[in-house]
């Protein structure tokens, strides 16, 4: 049992793992982004388009091509969430315009674009797409336990794994890595030392918000298997991401943790013997446990795991 | 390449001043565009023609003014409510959790009184009292939590209210099903004889709008004219100088965040007796977001204020109409405009800030010329 329950705690997890690791870049070259919701939202829809794409130019009748399918749909899912980064920089970067505000719009805007299109989206082939998408692995079931274990999931897991760990390195190791930070503890300083500071937020943003989007079509085309997804609370896994970065302190590798923790408590109340009612308040644990840890984490009050010190304060060169 | 000095193509000013009639125009006529854009894209989703559309808009918007004017004091409440937080700059994004909170305790009075409050029609008066006292106490407390921890430790108050909000919802849910336990199907508490509720004065909603109004008054004279409200002014300028000239900064953020939350509780009430006599997770929607956005936006004068949320609610009313009559989705499309023309509004205020000058020299001789021909 508690092998399952890892293995549904992992396949939640990814959600807010791809959330967190499209957040921590944003966050580190100084943008808060309470976009990501909205973004989420927006990679979903890019998703769905995708697989309509798909099946527009290969046709329902043949089989489906796993390796092109993927493509596409990562494809539109980082573009449409890519465009919604997009709107936030150049009102954010270029415009000055107050971040949480604009990312607040951005939720607005993207949750209604996601919910409005979707109802009126064409879902025959989610099913056949999301079955092809969800298992990258066909032979898993032979190897047992390990197999199990390790190889059940799609491929869109493993890219967030990889996707953690290399944003990890990228971030600590190389030299992009270190003028991002720079850009986003001082752009003052960075701008001083030559660092474009205008490039670097607009690509982190980009960046960011492009891999966040592939959450929302982690969520809608793996995880929930294709299922409609207007009833999708992807709104509220995007906030739990955005306090998954907090929790993880702006370093992925932390949020690979994490994220499994917070799948396992989204995932938890299936796995135990309680009635209905007991399971509405079980619901609340994802939540409860977040406020927890953001208290904890302040209380601490810890020099490693601060946010970068112009977090949320845009930069404008003529500003003393 | 040459070795050519680079210049940008534009460069960008801060403006000293701006004159208010050119930024009511500019904003005016910024969301107008946005407006008909939006129902430009909507034509051409429903492949509709777009008077059509807009006729059914409006009349939409009018056909229940009631209905028109809660809406837009609601939108209101919900900004008038987080006012005096955001001035303080503490981003209270919990408005909904808050009023949920209110409206949880209110349905639970009026669920065991209901039946003996009918009976004995004079106690009504005593039961909404009782009603609004727990409705502000609960609503407090979910606001002053996060506030708590706020003024003592800086914790993160954004994500802090935002998990309340569904930490509340949460509660409604379970609270719904606990009530509605042994019934066939679970569905929502409705309190369905008069107990509990508000008396009707000319219509349903009246009451509920005097109040939002009164409310809106008292927020505006607390934030000019009282000591409170200068207090949380500095405060929100400028923590360190609030400290130097000896004001207790903690103290400010949890008294304030408790008449937060006695308007969000006052909101929740309302909910509970007059507007809806029922509660479910996401009876608030977005309004505490759109709330948000709205006081920003108005820069917190409550007059913009009451505009806006105006606007907001015919917008949001004539969309839905526009929604049910062509059959596309519910509420959503409302949210997609309201999104764009935020994001209009959002640029705007850039043009308000700074200036523009081009570097492009096309540009320039063209302009020279023109103000050599004025």
């Amino acid at each position: 049992m508690i092998g399952s329950l890892i293995v549904a705690a992992i396949s939640m997890g990814i959600v807010y793992l791809f959330g967190c690791i499209g957040e921590t870049i944003i966050e580190k070259g100084g943008n808060l982004n309470l976009g990501i919701p909205g973004i989420m939202c927006l990679g979903a829809l890019g998703g769905a388009v995708g697989v309509n794409v798909y099946f527009k130019i290969f046709g329902t009748e043949k089989q489906v091509i796993v390796v092109l399918i993927l493509l596409v749909t990562i494809l539109f899912a980082f573009l449409f969430a890519a465009l919604g980064g997009m709107i936030y920089a150049f009102l954010t970067v270029s415009l000055h315009a107050n971040q949480n505000v604009t990312g607040l719009t951005l939720t607005t805007f993207g949750v209604g674009l996601m919910k409005f299109f979707g109802s009126n989206m064409n879902h025959d082939n989610f099913t056949t797409a999301s079955n092809a998408i969800k298992k990258l692995f066909t032979f898993y079931e032979k190897l047992g336990w390990f197999g199990e274990n390790f190889l059940s999931y799609g491929f869109l897991v493993y890219l967030a794994f990889i996707l953690a760990i290399l944003t990890g390195v990228f971030i600590k190791y190389t030299r992009t890595g270190l003028f991002l930070r720079a850009v986003g503890e001082s752009p003052k300083t960075a701008d001083a030392q030559g660092i474009n500071v205008t490039a670097y937020k607009y690509l982190a943003i980009l960046i960011g918000s492009g891999i966040a989007g592939l959450g929302g079509l982690y969520y809608v085309m793996d995880r929930s298997g294709g299922t409609t997804f207007v009833e999708a609370s992807i709104e509220a896994f995007g906030w739990l991401s955005v306090a998954l970065v907090i929790f993880s302190m702006w370093k992925p590798w932390v949020g690979i943790l994490g994220s499994i923790l917070f799948g396992g408590l989204y995932v938890l109340p299936q796995y135990l013997h309680i009635s209905n009612i007991q399971i509405k308040l079980f619901d609340l644990l994802p939540y409860v446990v977040t406020v927890v840890i953001l208290i904890i984490t302040s209380v601490l009050d810890a020099k490693n795991s601060q946010p970068p010190a112009s977090l949320g304060v845009n930069y404008y060169r003529e500003d003393r | 390449m040459t070795n050519k000095h680079h210049e940008p193509l534009f460069t960008v000013f801060k403006r000293n001043s701006f004159s208010t009639v050119k930024g009511i125009i500019l904003r005016i006529s910024v969301v107008v565009i946005a407006f008909i854009i939006s129902m430009l894209i909507c034509a051409l989703v429903i492949k509709e023609n777009i008077f059509d559309i807009m006729g059914t808009f409006f009349s939409g918007a009018v056909a229940r003014p009631w209905k028109l004017i809660l809406d837009s004091c609601l939108l209101l409440g919900f900004g008038i409510a987080i006012v005096p937080a955001f001035k303080m700059k503490y981003w209270n994004m919990g408005a909904n959790g808050q009023v949920i909170m209110g409206t949880l305790i209110a349905i639970v009075i009026m669920y065991h009184t209901h039946t003996f409050a009918e009976q004995s029609g004079f106690n009504n008066f005593l039961i909404l009292m009782l009603e609004l006292l727990a409705s502000i106490t609960f609503s407090i407390i979910w606001a002053v939590i996060p506030a708590i921890f706020k003024a003592f430790f800086k914790t993160n108050e954004t994500l802090f209210t935002l998990m309340m909000n569904y930490i509340a919802a949460g509660l409604v849910a379970y609270v719904n099903y606990a009530l509605a336990a042994g019934k066939k199907e679970a569905q929502d508490v409705t309190i369905l004889n008069q107990g509990g509720w508000m008396p009707v004065v000319i219509d349903k909603y009246f009451i509920p709008i005097v109040i939002i109004v009164l409310m809106t008054v008292f927020v505006y004279f607390y934030m000019a004219k009282t000591k409170h409200g200068y207090e949380v002014t500095v405060v929100g300028d400028s923590a360190p100088t609030a400290r130097y000239v000896g004001m207790h900064t903690k103290t400010i953020i949890i008294r304030t965040l408790a008449l937060n939350g006695i308007m969000c509780g006052i909101i929740g009430f309302l909910y509970a007796s007059a507007i809806n006599h029922s509660m479910n997770p996401t009876m608030c929607g977005a309004l505490g977001f759109t709330a948000v956005l709205i006081a920003w936006l108005s820069s917190f004068n409550p007059l913009i204020m009451a505009g806006v949320s105006f606007g907001l609610a015919f917008l949001t009313i004539g969309t839905s109409k526009v929604s049910s009559v062509y059959r596309i989705g519910n509420n959503d499309l409302a949210n997609v405009i309201i999104g764009l023309i935020f994001f209009s509004i959002l640029i705007s205020e850039f043009f308000v800030r700074y200036e523009v000058k081009s570097n492009i020299k096309f540009l320039n001789k063209f302009k020279k010329n023109k103000e050599v021909e004025e």
